[in-house]
Formats: structure tokens, sequence, C-alpha cells
């Protein structure tokens, strides 16, 4: 009887196994310094850029930390980076604890990626950077100018002028897919988003498209040469999730084609700069009134769409030089990568030898000779 | 086609036929049936014939009653009191049918409906009351006494409860016995229906119904405004309910047996102010009629995604807002005191915007509602409360102007807007300052207007003192704000300051000067935390007037309207939970962040608040968890 009992639970082993699905967990990002304070890590976990209570933002590479701005107690910072790895925006917030204001605006610096030395460029939200590194943007929610500098030369800037003036807490998506076209998103009179293309050379705006109606926003990346276009549905409102895809230089962007179609209002936050052929986006896998959010990546080359987590739950997915995460609950989980900063950190410890240091130097200082043949 | 003209000429007369000629065989129903055959234009003109020759009679023996001069002068010695047919016929004829109801069974009830002035006769407002009687000799005749005195003297026959009615309805006992009455909410319709049968029985009915008509009716006002102080407003509304539809169930039932806000607003159920508002702005007037309030529920009821791009106008708020139904859900389990609207839009720092609203849900004071103020309001809750605790540093907006005397830059404290009895208040500070520095009278006074209106050739703007401000964007940060004395802009004189201050203690240090303290100082308030969603709910429950509070990441609490792409972004929200919904298994939060239009709450899952509370916890200075219950 109980080798009966036996032979059927082996029996019905097999026949289930291939169906169970392995669930999806997550590894924690650990890494020396306290997370919380820890603005950007490099992939290769060279640098590491990280603030102190104190006000404080600092570098440190290869076991040197240089202090790079000071400001007020209680100073937070923000640093904006992009796959192109020419420079560092970094958004300084001295009253991060005792004004909170999704408007107010901060001060903007700029620095070579993997350097020390900061220079202010401008005041507002939202700082960007553009087209290989050679622009940024940043937005004045107050004027609802969007402003734009080159990287390198900072004679030469231009603005758009938004035409929001329903949501004050609105803040455009901004991209340039060359040095002569800006896209951006904007709300009309009646608070409807639309998508617009800006010329340099003739300094006029046009809708490329724009919503059925107020209850849905857009996001907007670049991938592969291509302008992808993101609709979701929002207040649970029954728009649903539209992902459409255009090929650059635009055309007419009529003719872009959708390849990403949900009833439900996903919750988008689309990520594209990580991959060449693929996105990931916040997806919600269960219903309307039962929300499961989790983030879904998307292959343009077959149109699948994979889960990359089973939290049900998330908020947000960051982009962190190539890596994803996804931060839950005050923790930060690793999405896709395979990065363990906390073991970079220590094979850095262990190859802390004159030998091992003077590589770093020299590969160091090659990078930076290669960046400033780019300037 | 008379009958098209005159809807209201159909089931209410019949049924007054039915009673008059109570002799006939034939039921209101069935009249009812016949009647709303639009067919039958002969029987409209066979009754407008009636009312004619009923009219006719009423007159003649009227005035053959009150020529005889024989009748008696006193009820009592009389054996056999009736009303007149007559009167009964005149009453029946020209009394609104719903208090025709009440005097169906009960002869005891016909008089007090007649005696609180509800019934009518063909002359109007009954002054007179038309009898037959026998004499102890057995002889008839017909009589009539002036109202007050035939009550006065019949109570002393027949009813005489009805005389105990009156006193427990007169000017010194009415709250009292209001107060005891119990006003029954039902919750199906077979129990609605029973409940306005017992109020239909209720001898109590007609002399409540008599306040409700003098709310309604009365020119005098001072009347109307004791009951209306004395009378809370659920009652008064279910009074208004009740006697409106004495003769339709159905329609006394409909509000209560609807479960969204707007329809319990009208029944007194909800507070006023969740629907008031939101119909103000939609409207674009104020104040609204009552049947306006109604179009706006049945507008919010039958077209959901109305609410969502309308109900903010003139009071910058994120946007869009939500739809009617989850607002509605939301409202229904809120009880946050908002007799006010704000303007988070105009406001830079969201703290302002959660601490006015919880100070005002605590300590509430009359608030202006004007497009021009709600910023001001916001500010002035706060400022109030560092000078309450003798904190005027705290309070950071400054007026500042060249000394002519000491010929240096002073600054002093203002508070934005204009209120009479603040000597701090933006106009009475600049009109000081101009008085001594610009030679001013003593009496000046400056007027805040937008860049819109303000227009120098009006001969209004070409004297005095104006405090012009931008009419497009106007907030604390950014606000192009003029002085103007006599044509001229000041240019010394400046406004400087932003309101920077902890809302949750950041160091040990100034933990008195937090918002969190000062609110428990000021207003008596007392807090602690919450930690999870079972805490969060037997607070929200156990306490009648406590609110949660907190400060959380927006990434995490609204992520359809923000991202967070950056390792350790957020941006810190206030926000306000004042009530939860259960629906398929999931709590719903009902949550007001500071940039929400305050009417308009969200409902928002526990895992938003916990993660959003929990991502700035890992950035603040204390690492604290910035969720509390709030009391008074």
């Amino acid at each position: 009887m109980e080798l009966k009992s036996s032979l059927l639970f082996i029996l019905c082993s097999t026949i289930f196994f291939p169906v169970v699905k392995a669930k999806i967990v997550l590894p924690e990002l650990m890494a020396k310094q306290a997370i919380n304070n820890i603005r950007f890590l490099s992939q290769d976990g060279k640098y590491t850029y990280y603030q102190k209570r104190s006000g404080s933002l600092l570098f440190s590479t290869n076991y040197k930390v240089q202090e790079m701005l000071k400001s007020d107690i209680g100073t937070e910072y923000n640093l904006i980076t992009s796959p192109a790895k020419r420079k560092i925006l970094i958004l300084q917030n001295p009253n991060f604890h005792d004004f909170y204001s999704l408007k107010a605006k901060h001060n903007i610096y700029i620095v070579n990626f993997g350097e020390a030395t900061p220079r202010e460029v401008g005041y507002g939200v939202n700082p960007q950077l553009l087209l290989n590194d050679d622009w940024l943007s940043y937005y004045d929610p107050f004027t609802k100018i969007l402003n734009f500098e080159h990287t390198t030369n900072s004679a030469l800037k231009f603005s758009i002028r938004l035409n929001n003036r329903i949501n004050p807490y609105f803040i455009p998506s901004v991209l340039m897919s060359d040095d002569n076209t800006v896209y951006y998103t904007d709300l009309g009179e009646n608070g409807v988003v639309g998508l617009l293309e800006f010329k340099r050379n003739t300094a006029k705006s046009e809708i490329m498209f724009k919503a059925q109606n107020q209850m849905l926003k857009a996001e907007i990346c670049l991938i592969d040469d291509q302008l992808l276009l993101g609709l979701f549905g929002i207040h649970s409102s029954p728009e649903g999730t539209s992902i459409s895809i255009v090929q650059l230089p635009l055309k007419d962007f009529t003719k872009r084609e959708t390849i990403y179609k949900s009833d439900l209002n996903d919750l988008g936050h689309i990520q594209c700069n990580y991959d060449k052929k693929r996105f990931a986006f916040i997806k919600n896998f269960n219903s309307a009134d039962k929300p499961a959010f989790d983030i879904a990546e998307f292959d343009l080359r077959n149109k699948k769409v994979t889960p990359l987590t089973e939290l049900k739950t998330v908020s947000n997915i960051i982009n962190m030089d190539g890596t994803l995460l996804t931060q839950e609950r005050g923790k930060y989980f690793i999405v896709k990568g395979e990065v363990d900063y906390k073991n970079i950190d220590s094979l850095k410890a262990k190859s802390d030898s004159p030998k091992a240091g003077k590589s770093e130097t020299k590969q160091k200082e090659e990078s930076m000779e290669k960046q400033l043949d780019n300037e | 086609m008379k009958l098209k003209t005159s809807p209201q000429f159909s089931h209410a007369q019949y049924c007054k036929i039915f009673l008059l000629t109570s002799l006939a065989v034939f039921s209101c129903k069935a009249f009812s049936q016949i009647s709303t055959s639009e067919n039958n234009p002969g029987l409209i003109e066979s009754l407008e014939r009636l009312l004619e020759v009923h009219r006719k009679q009423f007159d003649q023996n009227k005035s053959g009653i009150q020529s005889n001069l024989t009748g008696p002068a006193d009820l009592s010695s009389l054996s056999d009191i009736r009303l007149d047919p007559h009167f009964v016929s005149s009453l029946i004829f020209h009394s609104d049918d719903k208090y025709l109801r009440l005097i169906q069974t009960d002869e005891c009830k016909l008089l007090s409906v007649l005696e609180t002035n509800l019934l009518k006769t063909a002359d109007g407002e009954v002054t007179s009351v038309q009898i037959q009687y026998k004499d102890k000799e057995g002889k008839s005749g017909s009589a009539s006494f002036p109202k007050e005195e035939f009550f006065d003297q019949i109570y002393k026959i027949k009813c005489l409860n009805n005389r105990e009615f009156n006193t427990l309805f007169n000017e010194a006992n009415f709250q009292k016995t209001i107060e005891g009455i119990k006003f029954s909410l039902p919750k199906s319709t077979n129990e609605c229906s029973a409940i306005h049968k017992d109020w239909i029985d209720n001898s109590y009915t007609p002399y409540l119904c008599k306040i409700q008509q003098t709310i309604k009716k009365s020119k005098i006002q001072s009347v109307v405004d004791t009951y209306k102080a004395r009378i809370p407003a659920f009652q008064r509304t279910y009074l208004d309910n009740l006697c409106t539809n004495l003769s339709d169930p159905s329609a006394f039932c409909e509000s209560y047996l609807k479960k969204d806000v707007w329809s319990k607003v009208l029944s007194g159920e909800a507070q006023a102010s969740k629907l008031l508002y939101k119909c103000q702005n939609v409207l674009g007037k104020s104040p609204i009629t009552a049947t306006e309030l109604k179009d706006c529920a049945a507008k919010f009821n039958t077209d959901p995604t109305y609410c969502e791009t309308k109900g903010n106008r003139n009071f910058s708020s994120d946007f869009p807002l939500i739809n009617c139904n989850l607002i509605s859900e939301a409202l229904n389990v809120g009880k946050l005191v908002a007799n006010y609207q704000d303007c988070p839009g105009n406001v830079d720092n969201e703290a302002l915007t959660n601490i006015h609203r919880l100070v005002n849900h605590f300590a509430p004071r009359t608030i202006q509602t004007a497009k021009e103020t709600c910023a001001g309001e916001a500010e002035y809750t706060f400022a109030k409360l560092n000078f309450d605790i003798k904190h005027d540093e705290g309070w950071p907006l400054k007026v500042c102007f060249m000394n002519r005397v000491q010929e240096k830059e002073n600054c002093i404290p203002y508070i934005p807007g204009s209120r009479e009895n603040e000597p701090l208040s933006e106009d009475q500070v600049i009109a000081k300052i101009i008085y001594t520095q610009k030679g001013a009278p003593a009496k000046t006074k400056c007027r805040i207007v937008d860049s819109k209106t303000y227009n120098p050739l009006r001969s209004e703007f070409k004297f005095g003192c104006f405090i012009v401000y931008s009419a497009e964007s106007c907030t604390t940060l950014s606000c192009d704000k003029k002085v103007i004395w006599e044509e001229k802009v000041q240019p010394d004189i400046k406004f400087i300051g932003k309101p920077v201050f902890d809302y949750f203690p950041t160091a040990f240090l100034n933990e008195r000067y937090s918002f969190m303290s000062m609110i428990n100082e000021v207003k008596g308030t007392q807090q602690r935390t919450i930690k999870n969603l079972t805490d969060m709910k037997f607070y929200l429950d156990k306490i009648p007037s406590g609110l949660i509070h907190g400060v959380g990441c927006a990434e995490d609490l609204i992520p359809e309207e923000f991202s967070r792409t950056l390792m350790n972004q957020c941006r810190p929200l206030p926000f306000i939970i004042d009530g939860y919904v259960i629906k398929n298994n999931e709590t719903w939060i009902a949550t007001r962040s500071a940039i929400d239009d305050i009417h308009t709450p969200r409902l928002v899952l526990w895992h938003n608040i916990f993660n959003s509370v929990s991502a700035y916890r890992e950035l603040h200075p204390l690492n604290t968890w910035t969720l509390y219950g709030i009391k008074k």
C-alpha cells in the first residue's frame, strides 16, 4: 500500500512538475554604504555617489572619497544619468524636510560621469539628459517653461513654453531625437494630454497626437531609433492601456504601430534605456477592482510580455546604470541585472593592492581621456 | 390637452373627489387609473365645472351661516357637532393632497391638521370653522366659529390629547420634543414603507409638518432662524422629505434607499458640504438653490464622468479629478469636516494645505471661500498656530520697505489676504506702511485686486491703495505682486519669505515648533502612530472624529501620476485619511493628498500608503514613521 502511494506521488510529481512555475524571488540590494544614502552606483562598481545627512554629496571611487557639494543639514540630492554615461545631473533640494512642494524649483548641477567637480546649470524640476548627454533639460512649473541647454557649450540654449494651465503638478515627458528635434508632452486647455514635436530651426511646436480624453496619461521614450508612446488610463477610468511605436525620423505619426494593448489601466513608468530590444513597464496582472501591479518586460522582436516580478504591489522601476531596481516597503530589490554591489565592493577591497590600484587609476584615466575626446 | 398643461390635476384631484364623495364606491386607485388616460378631457372639464359649482355653494353656505345671528356661542351646549359638509368639501378641494392623507382615518388628526394651518378652503387659510350641530333639544343648525375659539372649545369636548400635542410643539418645547422623536432610516423598501405608514399614523406628524412649512414659507425670518438653529440639519431635511412626500411613500423612500453620498446630502444623512462646494464650482455660482443642489446630485449620479473634469473650477488642484461614483464612495465613509473650499495648487508648501484641513477639522472657523482668498486662508491657519504659541519667528512671510526715518530697510510680518480683525493681514500691514512712510491719511485702506481687475483708467482705481497680484498664477513663492498708491507703483515695498518648517519633528531640538506639536498644544489634540492596516481601521472605527495624517513619497502614494526613476527619489507629500471602504475583500482607503481638491478624496490601497511612508522614513533624519492618528 505504501509503495503504491509512493509511486502515485512520483507519477503525479512527474506529471505536474513542468506546470508549476518557479516563484520570482528578487534579491535585495546590498552595499557597503547605507542604501538610503546612496544616490548612484555604477554597474561596474567603480563609482559610488552618496550623500550625508549633514548636507554633503560625496563621490567615492577606489576608496577615495571627495566632497562634491555641501549645503544645509537635511539637503537631499538626486542624480540623473543616461546610458551614454558621459554626464550626471544633480538635483539639490536644501528644504527637503521642511518645505514639501511638488512644484518647488531646486538647484541643478552637472558633472562629468565618474568625476567630482560639478557646476551649476539651472534652477527647476525634472532635469533630464538628452541625446547622448549632449543636451540637458529642466522644467519651471511656475512659468511653464521647458529649458534646454547644451551640456558642453552653455551658450547653446533654447526653451519651450508649455500650454498647460489646468494641472499645476503636471511635469512634461521630454526627449530629443536629434539636435533639431524635441518631443514632449503637454496638456491642452481642457486638460487632455498631447504629444508635440518642436523643431529648433523654426522654433515651432506641432501637435503629433492628442489623447481622446483627460483620463489618459502619456509617456514617451526612445528605443532602437524608434519613438515609443504609452497611453495609460488613470483614476480607475475604463481607458485601458496602449503602447505604440514609430520609426524615427518621424514622417507620419498616424502610421505608428500598436504593439501592446490592455483593457486594464497599467501603471506605465516605461523604462527604455536598459536594453536595445526590450522595455519594461508596470502592468496590472489582475483586475481593475483588485489590481496586482508588477514589472513586465516587453520584447520588441516577438512582442512577448514577460513578468519580471511577482510582488503585486510594485509602484516603481529604477534604471540605475542598466540595472533595474524597484523599491518596496522602503527596501530596494534587483529586478534585472546580475550585479551584487556588496560583492563588488568586497572584490575591490580584496584587489586594493598597489597593482590593482594602478590598474583602476589607469582605467579611470583612459575613461577621462575618452570623455575629453568626446567633448 | 388641458391634462398635459396641468399635470398635477390628476391623481390628487381624483383622490379629493374620493374624499369629498366618501359615499362613492370608487377607490382612489381606480380613479387614478382613469386619470392617467389622456383621452378623457371631458372629465377634466367636468371637474372644473364641479369646482365652480362648489365655490358657489361654499360662498352661499358661508354667508348663510354667518348671517345667522342666533347661533350658539358655546359648543358645550351642543350635543352633536360636525364640520359643515360644504366646509369639509372645500377643505378637500383646496388643500394639498399630501395633508389629506393624514386625515383619512382619524377625526382628531383632521382637527390637528386643520389647526396647524395645513388645510385650506376656497378662501385660502382657514380663519373660521363652519359646523353643523344638534342642540340638547334635538334641533339642527349651522354655525361659524373663529378658528382659535373653535379649537379652544372643541378640545374640551373631544380629542383632548391634541391640546397636549400643541403644548409639546410650542416655542418653548419643540426642541426637546423633536430630540425625543426617532427619525428612523430605512434599509429596505419594505422597512421604508412601514416607516412612512407609521409617520402617517403618528399624531405628531401634523405639528412636525407645520414646523417644516414655517421653515419653508414663513416670512418672519426670526421664527425661521429659531427653528433652523434649534433643529439639527438631519431632522430638518428628514421632515422636509416626509412632509413633501406624505402622499407618496416611494418618493419618501427614494432618497433613503440610495447609497450615493449626493442623495444622502439631499436627505440630510451626510454633511451638505460634501455636495455644496462641488455643485457651486460646477455651476460657477454661489449661493445655489435647493433645486440646483438636487440637479447637481442627479447629474453626478447619472453621469459619473462629469466629476472627472469639473468640480474644482477657480480652485486649483491636481487634475483630472475622480469619477463621481468613486468620490461618492470615499465621501460616504469620510468624516473630515470641510465647510470651505481650498486651493492646493496656489499654495506652494503642501504641508500648509494639510495643516489647514486638519486644524479646521478639529477647530472649525468661518473660512471665506473665494479664489482670491483661498491660498491666504491656508497660510492664515498656520500663521495663527505660530502666533498662538508665541513663536512669531515661525511665520516667515514679511513685507519689506525703506524706512525713511531710520534710512534702512525694515521688514514686518504679514498674513496674505484681507481680514478686518487681523492687524497682520496683508491689506492692513500695507496700509500702515503707506500711512507711516508715504504720507497717506491715517484711515487709508488697501484693496487686494488681481491684475485683470485693476484698471487705472477706471475712476475706482484712480485714488487709494491697491495690492495688485498676477491674475495668471499667484502662489506664495511665485507671485508678481505690486503695491500701488495714488496710481504709482511703490518699488521699495517687497514681499519676501518662504514658509519653511517641520511638519513632523526632524530634530529633537526644534520638536516644539513642528506642526505636530503645535496642533497638540494649541488645539488640544492627541496623536499616536498607526503601524498597520488593522490599527488604522480600529482608529477610524473607534474614534468618531479621529483622522489619520501622514507624509509619504508621492511616487508610492499616487504612482499613476508620479514615478520614481532614481535611487532614493522621493517627493514628500502630506495626506489625510478619514475612512475606508471594503470592496472585493480589498480595503480602499479614503485619502486626500495635499494636492487633491478637498472635496475630491481618492481611494487608495493600503500598500500605497505603507510603501509611501516606508520610503519617506528611510530618508527621514530621525527615521520617523510618519503616519499618525489624530483626535481631540
